[in-house]
């Protein structure tokens, strides 16, 4: 399936101290050296996202959730001040039929992101299933 | 809660269970929090409203947050770069008031290309013992662990 536009994501030292703690995290022991990204911090690639770089159009916010999460770093974490590229791809696309929630549609987006060397630093997998009803009201 | 200095690869047991963390109660707070730092916005997270109109009875946590929460702790307890993947499974929503508790599980130990490498499972309940987030984790000891 065709990937999307690739995309330029900064990591700044400022947008990780502030998921860092939006995470639960001591902000002060990830201003230590070696200063590296929080395991799933690739989610604020979204902020850099634009249109033409999404595989996917955005689904209804009433309707979608979020499956599962998946990352992959082939070696160390990135760290503030690493310039990487990203570039998303479906890699995968089925129905099931759920209970309460109707046909649920799943979608997986798949997001590489290389260094300037292109070297591939991370992958992230999300898997996201639109519900026709709500699936778990309490 | 255990430090990347207490972890040593030697004593490292396939079977053992970490010190479980507790989070919450939950509140919507903690949700936008989170929201406004990964810069997804769903009201669905946060405007009873817009949660309501859906279908639900009120806003609900966001996975990702309980995953970072997750992810985060994972890597102040094996060292900050030790996180070599991370493979979660939603499975119930978590709700304002929950009180989670993130459990990990020594399942692998073993060395791969001269790495030090370390399987998990992961599950974090709510308080009522439904699983919220089931995963794995593999963790590679570096020489930062322990310094």
């Amino acid at each position: 399936m065709t990937a999307a536009e690739p995309f330029a994501m900064p990591i700044e030292l400022g947008k990780v101290r502030e998921f860092v703690a939006g995470t639960l995290g001591d902000v002060a022991r990830w201003e230590e050296e070696p200063r590296v990204v929080p395991p799933t911090f690739l989610a604020v690639a979204r902020l850099w996202q634009r249109g033409e770089h999404r595989a996917a159009p955005p689904g209804d916010p009433a309707r979608l959730l979020h499956a599962g999460q998946r990352y992959v770093f082939h070696g160390p974490p990135p760290a503030p001040g690493d310039e990487l590229t990203g570039r998303q791809r479906v890699s995968d696309q089925y129905t099931r039929n759920g209970r309460k929630g109707g046909l649920l549609e799943f979608t997986e987006l798949t997001t590489d992101f290389h260094d300037p060397s292109g070297r591939l630093v991370a992958t992230a997998v999300t898997t996201t299933v639109m519900t026709q009803n709500a699936p778990e009201g309490r | 809660m255990t430090t990347a200095a207490n972890i040593d690869w030697n004593l490292v047991e396939v079977g053992q269970q970490l010190e479980p963390l507790a989070d919450g109660p939950l509140t919507i707070n903690d949700f936008v929090r989170y929201q406004a730092a990964s810069g997804d916005m769903n009201p669905i997270h946060h405007d009873p409203d817009f949660a309501t109109a859906a279908g639900f009875s009120g806003p609900f946590a966001v996975g990702m947050r309980q995953a970072g929460v997750l992810g985060t702790h994972l890597a102040e307890t094996w060292g900050l770069t030790s996180v070599r993947e991370l493979d979660l499974r939603f499975r119930n929503q978590a709700w304002p008031g929950d009180v989670l508790t993130y459990r990990t599980l020594v399942v692998g130990k073993r060395e791969d290309d001269g790495q030090h490498l370390i399987d998990l499972e992961l599950v974090v309940e709510r308080q009522d013992g439904t699983p919220h987030i089931t995963g794995t984790a593999v963790i590679a000891l570096t020489q930062e662990v322990g310094r």
